[in-house]
């Protein structure tokens, strides 16, 4: 628990970590707003009969990325910085990533909270005004939990990948390009690999409506969270194994 | 205490330490000196577990400091002065540190008063001199009120106020009973301040023991004499048995003390107009022990003339 508070205080006292966190609220919210106001009626836009979950929270993408982004400043703060006074404090380090991993966990659940709800709320307002009422039936409530929980696994994901590659800007780098250029690619080439990609599945996990080509609800969820763990694990070994 | 048995750590071909082996005991001040690329941090780092020795072990009051559970109270550490993130605060620097350790929020103020820092204890790290984050790094050291200090150039970038806090302040916790390990390349300071040394060059270990008994192995006492007649005086301290050179407008005289030198001079009735035991310092030994340990030379040897510059084309 100590851990857990002296992380908490080091993610809360450096100015890049709060201007992420306002980011991810600001564009998260913003976004959910803005988008439903001016997309256009008809085809391709707002009509009759089309899921308006995801236009309701258009600003989530971007939050969750600025939350994977964060996760990976978190390592590499330590990197640049304070990695030996860390370990000298904590020679156990694995333990510094768990109390890293739960410090990162209470900040973006609260982040994603956040942006989840004011951006249902208000996304859905407007898109009320405009005549097209939120459905709030069938998987609405476990697309709003997964867009919470998705949202921490990408931070999670992002925590992990900041300590297995110790530069910042390469770990940044591939976590925004990943996503963007590679998995669509594989997704459009090769659809039954695409959805096994990590993005996919975590993007898969708050869709309100089963996706076609996708692994399915419990598998999403499953898959996601294993890759999660498995950055956190892999992330945590490499910080034990080398020098510091 | 602190001991290292048959240390050594590689960084590629590098040998960074080489089969390095020494103790480190409480009570007394132990300076720990060695050139360039010696291997000075890297040691430091392997005792307090940063690095993975390829072979060898190394241990702080008996336990490897990896094994130590809340290791700021055991041990106070200081490797590097610029180990704090520039926009955090240097309390909260200290806070985070206290944390982790479970240790009393209260020790934070209690240290950064020690240490001076109270004024600008809210300000970011960032905006700190390298005087003032070396005694932040102090601080952080002295948090856990540890029995053992390992202290890289803690005196780097002091103002000469801070650099005789720094060594009156390690006298007074080493006469407190608490191992005090220091590597610093100010040997006058070190001289000053160390009771004990432990020397290394290229990772290997050259010297370890009391400071005076590094002086006296790696230089020989001499005597600084001046007379209006040196070739007398020479000719004759040599058919004595001395070694004699000049030495400017002096001589210097190896293997015959002062005493003997005035005697022999009166005795051939040549005038003296000084006569000086010339005493060899911690820098003249380290000098002399390290000579041939040494990574980075100067491309001139001492008192060669500098070269002339360029003309402007």
């Amino acid at each position: 628990m100590n851990l857990v508070r002296a992380e908490l205080l080091k993610l809360r006292t450096v100015r890049s970590n709060v201007v992420m966190i306002v980011l991810a609220v600001a564009f998260g919210i913003g976004f959910s707003v803005l988008v439903p106001l001016i997309v256009p009626k008809g085809e391709n836009g707002v009509e009759p009969g089309v899921d308006l979950f995801p236009l309701a929270l258009a600003g989530l993408g971007i939050a969750q990325a600025l939350c994977g982004v964060l996760g990976i400043l978190v390592m590499a703060q330590e990197h640049r910085y304070t990695m030996r006074v860390t370990f000298a404090a904590e020679p156990r380090r694995w333990r510094v990533l768990a109390a890293k991993a739960v410090a990162v966990t209470i900040v973006v659940s609260a982040i994603a909270v956040v942006v989840v709800v004011v951006g249902l709320v208000a996304g859905g307002a407007v898109l009320d005004a405009r005549g097209f009422p939120l459905d709030t039936g069938s998987g609405f409530w476990r697309a709003t939990a997964g867009a919470v929980v998705s949202t921490v696994l990408q931070a999670l994901v992002g925590l992990g990948f900041g300590a297995i590659v110790p530069s910042a800007a390469a770990a940044i780098t591939v976590y925004v390009v990943w996503p963007l250029v590679v998995e669509p690619i594989v997704q459009a080439v090769l659809p039954e690999v695409g959805k096994w990609l990590p993005f996919a599945a975590l993007a898969e996990m708050w869709v309100k409506e089963p996706l076609e080509a996708g692994l399915g609800q419990p598998l999403a969820w499953a898959y996601s969270l294993a890759a999660a763990i498995v950055a956190l694990v892999a992330g945590s070994w490499l910080t034990s194994v080398r020098d510091a | 205490m602190i001991e290292a048995r048959g240390l050594t750590k590689r960084f590629g071909r590098t040998v960074a330490v080489d089969d390095l082996s020494f103790t480190v005991r409480p009570g007394v001040v132990t300076g720990f000196l060695g050139p360039n690329g010696s291997g000075k941090s890297t040691t430091m780092r392997l005792v307090v577990g940063l690095d993975r020795p390829d072979a060898g072990r190394a241990t702080v009051a008996g336990r490897p400091y990896r094994e130590l559970r809340a290791p700021l109270r055991a041990v106070g550490t200081l490797l590097d002065a610029s180990y704090a993130h520039p926009s955090r605060s240097g309390r909260n620097h200290l806070r985070w540190m206290a944390l982790s350790n479970g240790l009393a929020v209260a020790r934070v103020d209690e240290v950064l008063a020690m240490v001076g820092l109270t004024e600008v204890a809210r300000k970011g790290v960032g905006g700190y001199s390298l005087g003032m984050r070396q005694r932040l790094g102090l601080a952080g050291a002295l948090l856990g009120d540890p029995a053992t200090l390992l202290l890289d150039e803690p005196a780097n970038g002091l103002d000469p106020e801070g650099i005789r806090w720094i060594r009156d302040f390690l006298a007074y916790l080493a006469r407190q009973g608490r191992t005090v390990f220091v590597s610093s390349h100010l040997l006058a300071e070190m001289s000053l301040l160390a009771d004990d040394l432990v020397v290394i060059g290229r990772g290997r270990l050259i010297y370890e023991g009391g400071a005076d008994g590094f002086v006296s192995r790696f230089t020989r006492a001499a005597v600084r004499v001046a007379s209006p007649d040196p070739a007398r005086l020479a000719a004759a301290l040599q058919a004595a048995g001395a070694s004699v050179r000049p030495d400017g407008t002096t001589l210097r005289v190896e293997g015959m003390e002062a005493a003997a030198v005035g005697e022999l001079a009166h005795r051939h009735g040549v005038v003296l107009h000084e006569l000086a035991t010339v005493t060899a310092s911690l820098e003249d030994a380290f000098l002399e022990g390290t000579r041939d340990d040494q990574e980075f030379r100067v491309g001139l040897p001492p008192g060669s003339p500098l070269p002339p510059p360029k003309p402007p084309a």
